[in-house]
């Protein structure tokens, strides 16, 4: 019997499942990577590890290796003899650093992948929106104010940047109210609410409102309770950075959001300010996802022979990983150029995708009627128009598509025009698109700079007039 | 990638693998006007935000909360800083009451 060998199998063939789950449960729901129930870790561990070994082979290990099914076998079984034990130890250990290689890899795009997963269901509130999807921080939602997003729950999440609390506490016999700002919270290891802080605190006894109505009436004053709570206060403060609730002294919680903003009628826009960090973070994703095309590309294109298929034919081939590749560098531009804009203009959007579309069935077309091609760059020709179009059109509207539509029409045929049949240049063709990329990037930053002097100067030219 | 930093990757690593639920439920904006405010300003704010009353379908903010702390025409709480400089505070949700018109 070697149990212990079997679970280290299991434990090492689903530790990309773990990573995963490592990269998915991070930040503010880290808490629910440790306690979950048989059903959701089999949802988050087993499927993504299939997932990611099926990625795997597919991408590094068939090219250059084959899956020993005996070896497998011989380790998932409780009945192996020392013999066999001891031949498949000698096999992993001949092929070790490729093995162990394989697994630190594929960890830690499981990890990226868990991030991005976990990324994509955030910014587009797809755990808002779809219960299945939700984790169990429920207070995270609360306390943000992204519960609003919840099917039939009125508002705007977006809108919700603070949270003023009203506490019902009761100390000995009194109860009080007490109001102030959420500061941070603490929720215990079954994910129920701790502690809460709060600053710039507030407080007055629950029955004072009574207090005040009684003493209005004495003196023949209105009773009208409104004017009680303005005219006396009797709510006094508290001094001290913060104040800390333990949740079992807490009755009640009223949660009120409020949306602060800062106007500066006369300031230059903020786009155009190069040091913004929104942009800067927006522009380091954008030039991350041509690194990638270009690690992508250059791998593709070195590793995979031109007739060798992922899927079942070319056709199928290329559509696929074009797609992927659009979703990919829409999910990374999307909520950055929501952050930079303020909203994502969907009519600009939908034409930029479907202007995109045409542009890409065009190119393929010359493509396929006049020479031989390889995947990668019709990959390219097929992602290309339609992810700047889009891109371009949700930030600029449809103007903005058109611009990037043709652009990537361009690119694409430039691709289109540099394939042969040799892959000796390959470095200097993916150089060229690397180059070719930034310059549209940088392209795509000028519009914006310039679209914003426009406006700037319009603005200024319209407040001179009106006297401002 | 003129911005980016190793100390910056370094941050967002760690931030991604910290191992807790704590979160700062301050914005950003907010903890940028308390910073240079102080937050009783803010305080201020909301509780002229919550002294704002309707009567006869126009919304009014009661005198006592001076300091530049005005309603604009949608009945959002400003305060005017100094010069063109302002700020608002505006209730989630307090826009969706329809037809009401505000006190000048």
């Amino acid at each position: 019997m070697n149990i212990g060998i079997l679970t280290l199998t299991i434990l090492v063939l689903l530790s990309p499942g773990f990573f995963f789950r490592r990269g998915y449960y991070s930040g503010v729901f880290s808490k629910q990577y440790f306690k979950q129930n048989i059903v959701e870790s089999i949802l988050w561990t087993i499927i993504p590890s299939v997932i990611i070994h099926i990625a795997g082979y597919s991408f590094f290990i068939q090219w250059d290796f084959e899956i020993d099914l005996e070896i497998f076998s011989i380790l998932l079984s409780t009945s192996a003899t020392k013999l066999e034990l001891e031949y498949a130890f000698q096999c992993i250990f001949n092929y070790f650093p490729s093995i162990f290689s394989y697994f630190i890899l594929i960890c830690f795009l499981s990890f990226v992948f868990g991030i991005i997963w976990k990324k994509i269901i955030r910014d587009y509130f797809l755990d808002s929106r779809f219960k299945v999807l939700r984790f169990k921080n429920y207070w995270h939602y609360i306390f943000t104010g992204e519960i609003l997003n919840f099917p039939n729950i009125p508002g705007n999440p977006i809108d919700a940047n603070n949270a003023y609390l009203d506490l019902i506490c009761t100390i000995g016999d009194e109860s009080y109210i007490y109001r102030g700002f959420l500061l941070d919270y603490q929720l215990s290891k079954e994910h129920e609410l701790e502690s809460l802080a709060l600053f710039g605190v507030k407080r007055r006894r629950l029955n004072q409102d009574t207090l005040n109505l009684q003493a209005n009436d004495e003196s023949g004053d209105s009773n009208d309770l409104e004017l009680a709570k303005i005219t006396s206060d009797p709510y006094y403060s508290i001094k001290g950075q913060f104040i800390v609730f333990k949740y079992h002294e807490i009755k009640h919680i009223n949660i009120t959001y409020y949306s602060l903003d800062e106007l500066t009628d006369d300031e230059v826009p903020k786009d155009l300010i190069i040091s913004n960090p929104t942009l800067k973070k927006g522009w380091f994703l954008f030039h991350m996802g041509w690194i990638f095309f270009f690690i992508f590309g250059y791998w593709y294109l070195n590793k995979m022979p031109a007739e060798t298929l992922m899927f079942t034919n070319k056709y199928v081939d290329s559509i696929t990983v074009s797609l992927l590749s659009i979703l990919l560098i829409i999910s990374i531009t999307h909520n950055q150029i929501k952050n930079a804009y303020g909203k994502i203009q969907k009519d600009g959007f939908l034409f930029g995708f479907i202007g995109g579309v045409l542009g890409s069935v065009f190119v393929y077309f010359i493509a396929d009627r006049t020479m031989s091609f390889q995947l990668f760059h019709l990959n390219i020709m097929l992602t290309l128009p339609i992810a700047l179009g889009s891109i371009a059109g949700s930030a600029k509207g449809w103007l903005g598509s058109i611009f990037f539509v043709l652009i990537g029409i361009g690119i694409s045929i430039y691709c289109l025009y540099t394939v042969d049949s040799g892959i000796e240049n390959t470095f200097w063709r993916m150089f060229g698109i690397m180059v070719l990329g930034l310059l549209i990037s940088w392209a795509f930053r000028i519009l914006i700079i310039v679209n914003n002097f426009q406006e700037y100067w319009k603005d200024k030219i319209l407040n001179s007039k009106i006297g401002y | 990638m003129g911005g980016l930093r190793l100390k910056t990757i370094l941050k967002t690593l760690l931030e991604l693998i910290n191992d807790t639920d704590k979160i700062n439920t301050i914005s950003p904006k907010t903890e940028k006007f308390i910073n240079e405010n102080g937050y009783s300003r803010l305080i201020q704010l909301i509780e002229a935000e919550r002294a704002i009353k309707v009567v006869d379908g126009k919304k009014i903010l009661e005198d006592g909360h001076g300091n530049n702390i005005t309603l604009d025409k949608n009945g959002v709480v400003v305060w005017k800083k100094n010069g063109n400089k302002k700020y608002t505070l505006r209730r989630v949700g307090s826009n969706e009451v329809p037809n009401l018109q505000v006190a000048q």
